[in-house]
C-alpha cells in the first residue's frame, strides 16, 4: 500500500493534470475528482456528495466493479487496468481506459482511478463482441457512424448506425470489405489516402466518401478517418467515422444550381436552360433520367434513355392510371412502379400550370420524403428563375428588334433618301447639257435606290414576322425546306452555271418555323451572287451529333465564291454593322436577318474558309440546330 | 477647287459624291468603303487631300472611330475633314478630333459641293 502525501498537496497537483482523477474510499463513494475529470465530465462537486462510482458506470460494466470486488473478497488478484463506460452529467457515454491503484488518502485506504479516453489501440486489442459493445456505447443516441478494419481491409467492426444507413444486418456486413460499398467515383480517392497514410504523408483527416446502400442509393458521408497502430508502431488497421451528409449536400447542391440559373445573361438559350437545369439537378438525387415538358413539348431530357426504360414510358403508365391528375391536384408526386420510381413537379409559369419535370430511377426506393420537398422546393424556385430569364431575353430581343429598326431608319432611309434627291438634283440642275446615257444612268441609279428601300421595308416586315414566329416555333423538315430553297434559287439565276451537291440524311426533323427556308436562301443565295468563277459549286451536307445528351443538326454550306477576308468576318452578322457594298447588293441585312431567325430557333450560325488559311477560296457556312 | 477623299459603304452615294462634287470642279481622288481600308491608304499618301469626306456609319470601322486614328496620322490642319452623320450624339466627340464641318443627312449634293468650294475660296 502507497503513503499519500499530504492530502492538499496531492489535491493540487492532481487538479494540474491534464487526465481525469478520481479516487474512492469505504467502497465505491467517490471522495475525490481532480479538475479534469470535472472539466471532461461535466459534473460539479455538488453532485457527488450522495454518489458513489457506480451511479456514473454504464450499466452493462457494473458487473466488471461487482466482480473484482468479489475477486478482492476472496483475496484474489484483479487487473489493474480496465475499460468502462462513464455516463457524463449530459447522459452521453465516454468510453475511458482506467488504471487502478491502491493508495492512503486523508490516512484512510483509497483507491485512485486515472481514467484516459479509450484509443484506438486499446480497441483493437480487444474481442470484437468487446469492441463492439464499446463502441455501440459511445454511439448511443449518436448519428455517428463507425468501421473499424484490419490492415487486410477486412471488416472488424461497424456500428447499428452504420448497418442501418446502409440497409445490412450485421451478420450480412461483417463478411465484406467497407470498399465493397464505395462508389466507384469514391474507390480511388479512398485508396489514395490510405496509401498517403501508411506512407506517412500527412492530408486532411476529412474527406466525403459516397456509398451505396442495400436499395443501390448512392450516400455521401463526410468521414474522420485514422490509421490504427500496434505497440510497435506498425500499422494493423484504420478506424472511420461518418457522417451521413447526403441531406445536408443535396441541400447545399441545390442552393448553389438555384444561384446559378439565377444570372440572367448567362442563359440565352431557354431550351438550354432547361437542358442544363435537368443536367444537374438529376445528378444531385443521383437519378437514371429526367425530363422537362412544357407547353406540349419535351424542352429537355437527361440521363440513360432508352428503350428498356424512359421518362416518357413512365409518363405513359401514370397517364393511363389518371395519377397525373390526381397528383396535378397535389403539385408533386413519388411514384413507384415495376421496382422503379419516379418525382415529379408540376412547374408553373406565370402562376399557372405549363409542364412538369420530371426523375427516374431504376432503384425503388431513391427518392427519399425528404427529396420530394426538396425537389419540389427547387422546381417552384427554378420555374421564377426561368420566368426572370425569359423575361430578360425577351426584353433584350425587343431592345436589339427597337435598335435595328432605328438603324434602318436613321440610316438606310436616310442614304435613300440622299442618293435619290442627289441624283434628282443633278438632273434638274444640269439635264439640258447631259447625254443621254448619263440622264439613263442617273435615273437607273435611282430607281436601283427606290428598289432597296423597298427591300429595306421587306426585311423590316421580315423581322416583323421572326417577332411574331419566335414565339410559336416547332419541329420542321430540314431537308424538304432546303430542297425548296435550293430549287427557288436555282430558277433566280438561269443563265449561271450552278452545280448544288446535296448530301444528307433523309427526314431530318429539327426546331424551327417557315423562316428557316428563307436562312437557306439568303445563304445559298449569297454563294451564288458573291462568286466569280464560271462554273459555281455548291456543296450543302448535313449530319446529326450529339452534344450534351442533345441530338444536334449541322448543316454545311460551302461555296467556291470570293470568301470573306478575316478582318472583316466578325462583322458580318453584326445588326448595326454590315459588310461594306463589294459584298451585298440588297440590303446588307441578309446576314444579320439569317441569324436573328436561326438563334430565335436556339441555333448558331458561323462561317469557315473553304480551304483552310485562304479566305479567298471560298466559305463554308456552318448551322447548328436542335433535332426536334 | 479640292481634292477630295471619300470614305462611305456605299457605292451610290460614293458616286454620287463624284459627279455632285465634279459639277463645282471638285476632284475626287480616291475612295474606301470604310475606315479601315481609309487608313491604309491614308497612310501611303504623299501628297495629302484638301478635303476627307467620311460618313459615320460604316462597317468594320465607323467615322468616328477612323477619325480616333486619323488624329495620329499628322495629316496637315489644311485638310479639312467633314463627318457625315445622322446622330448628332456623336457631334461633340468628333468636334475634338479635328472635324470642320457636319453634314446631317439627308443632305443636298449641290449645297455640299458649293460648301467645299466656299470653304476655299475664303481660305484662298
Amino acid at each position: 500500500m502507497t503513503e499519500s502525501p499530504e492530502s492538499s498537496a496531492l489535491k493540487t497537483a492532481l487538479d494540474m493534470l491534464p487526465s481525469a482523477v478520481f479516487f474512492t474510499q469505504e467502497g465505491w463513494d467517490l471522495v475525490f475528482c481532480n479538475k479534469a475529470f470535472y472539466d471532461s465530465s461535466g459534473y460539479k462537486l455538488a453532485d457527488f456528495e450522495k454518489m458513489h462510482i457506480l451511479d456514473i458506470v454504464h450499466e452493462e460494466d457494473k458487473h466488471v466493479f461487482t466482480k473484482r470486488r468479489k475477486i478482492l473478497e476472496e483475496g484474489g488478484k484483479v487487473p489493474d487496468e480496465l475499460q468502462m463506460r462513464i455516463i457524463l452529467k449530459d447522459g452521453s457515454v465516454s468510453l475511458v481506459f482506467v488504471k487502478v491503484k491502491d493508495i492512503t488518502f486523508s490516512g484512510k485506504p483509497a483507491r485512485l482511478f486515472h481514467a484516459h479516453n479509450i484509443s484506438a489501440k486499446a480497441l483493437m486489442h480487444q474481442p470484437p463482441e468487446l469492441v463492439r459493445s464499446l463502441l455501440d456505447a459511445i454511439s448511443v443516441g449518436s448519428e455517428l457512424g463507425f468501421w473499424v478494419d484490419d490492415i487486410k481491409g477486412n471488416t472488424i467492426y461497424i456500428n447499428d448506425k452504420m448497418c442501418e444507413v446502409l440497409g445490412y444486418p450485421f451478420e450480412e456486413i461483417k463478411t465484406k470489405s467497407i470498399t465493397d460499398f464505395f462508389h466507384p467515383a469514391s474507390k480511388d480517392l479512398y485508396h489514395q489516402i490510405s496509401r498517403d497514410r501508411i506512407a506517412g504523408i500527412k492530408g486532411s483527416s476529412s474527406y466525403e466518401l459516397i456509398l451505396i446502400n442495400k436499395e443501390g442509393r448512392p450516400i455521401t458521408f463526410s468521414v474522420v478517418g485514422s490509421l490504427l497502430h500496434d505497440q510497435n508502431q506498425n500499422v494493423i488497421g484504420s478506424v472511420g467515422f461518418f457522417t451521413n451528409i447526403e441531406p445536408t449536400k443535396k441541400l447545399s447542391l441545390i442552393v448553389s444550381t438555384l444561384n446559378k440559373y439565377a444570372l440572367y445573361s448567362k442563359y440565352r438559350d431557354l431550351s438550354l436552360f432547361w437542358q442544363r437545369v435537368l443536367m444537374d439537378v438529376v445528378a444531385i438525387f443521383s437519378a437514371d433520367c429526367g425530363m422537362v415538358f412544357i407547353d406540349g413539348d419535351v424542352v429537355a431530357t437527361n440521363g440513360e434513355i432508352n428503350e428498356e426504360f424512359s421518362p416518357q414510358d413512365m409518363l405513359e403508365e401514370l397517364t393511363k392510371e389518371g395519377n397525373l391528375v390526381k397528383h396535378y391536384q397535389e403539385g408533386i408526386s413519388k411514384f413507384t412502379k415495376d421496382g422503379k420510381s419516379a418525382i415529379i413537379s408540376i412547374l408553373h409559369l406565370n402562376n399557372l400550370p405549363a409542364g412538369f419535370m420530371m426523375m427516374c430511377s431504376k432503384i425503388k426506393n431513391l427518392f427519399l420524403p425528404g427529396d420530394v420537398d426538396l425537389f419540389l422546393t427547387f422546381a417552384n424556385q427554378i420555374t421564377l428563375n426561368y420566368e426572370h430569364q425569359f423575361l430578360y431575353i425577351e426584353s433584350e430581343l425587343e431592345r436589339q428588334f427597337v435598335s435595328v429598326l432605328l438603324d434602318i431608319l436613321s440610316h438606310d432611309f436616310l442614304n435613300t433618301n440622299t442618293s435619290v434627291q442627289g441624283y434628282l438634283e443633278l438632273l434638274n440642275q444640269n439635264y439640258e447639257n447631259m447625254d443621254t446615257n448619263k440622264i439613263k444612268d442617273y435615273l437607273a441609279r435611282s430607281i436601283n435606290v427606290v428598289d432597296k428601300g423597298e427591300r429595306i421595308l421587306e426585311t423590316v416586315q421580315q423581322l416583323l414576322k421572326i417577332q411574331q414566329e419566335r414565339k410559336s416555333k416547332g419541329s420542321v423538315p430540314a431537308i424538304a425546306l432546303l430542297e425548296n430553297a435550293i430549287e427557288i434559287q436555282r430558277n433566280l439565276f438561269p443563265n449561271r452555271n450552278i452545280n448544288i451537291d446535296l448530301k444528307t440524311p433523309q427526314n431530318i426533323s429539327v426546331i424551327g418555323g417557315d423562316l428557316l427556308q428563307t436562312v437557306f436562301e439568303n445563304l445559298i443565295n449569297n454563294a451564288i451572287k458573291h462568286n466569280t468563277s464560271d462554273k459555281i459549286k455548291i456543296e450543302i451536307s448535313g449530319q446529326l451529333h450529339e452534344v450534351e445528351n442533345q441530338e444536334f443538326f449541322e448543316c454545311r454550306i460551302s461555296d467556291n465564291g470570293i470568301g470573306i477576308p478575316e478582318e472583316i468576318r466578325d462583322t458580318f452578322f453584326r445588326p448595326l454593322s454590315r459588310g461594306d457594298s463589294r459584298f451585298h447588293e440588297g440590303t446588307g441585312l441578309g446576314l444579320y436577318i439569317s441569324k436573328t431567325i436561326i438563334e430565335s430557333y436556339n441555333g448558331e450560325i458561323r462561317f469557315e474558309n473553304r480551304v483552310a488559311d485562304d479566305p479567298t477560296k471560298g466559305t463554308i457556312v456552318v448551322i447548328t440546330l436542335l433535332e426536334g | 477647287m479640292a481634292r477630295v477623299y471619300i470614305i462611305d459603304d456605299e457605292e451610290t452615294i460614293q458616286f454620287l459624291y463624284k459627279e455632285g462634287l465634279a459639277l463645282e470642279g471638285h476632284e475626287i481622288i480616291g475612295t474606301a468603303y470604310n475606315g479601315h481600308q481609309a487608313l491604309q491608304e491614308i497612310g501611303n499618301f504623299t501628297t495629302y487631300p484638301d478635303v476627307i469626306i467620311i460618313d459615320h456609319r460604316m462597317p468594320i470601322k465607323n467615322g468616328l472611330d477612323t477619325l480616333k486614328e486619323m488624329f495620329f496620322q499628322e495629316i496637315p490642319e489644311s485638310t479639312k475633314i467633314l463627318f457625315i452623320t445622322a446622330d448628332p450624339t456623336v457631334k461633340e466627340e468628333a468636334s475634338k478630333l479635328g472635324v470642320s464641318h457636319f453634314i446631317q443627312k439627308p443632305f443636298s449634293i449641290l449645297k455640299l459641293a458649293k460648301m467645299i468650294t466656299q470653304l476655299f475660296t475664303y481660305e484662298e
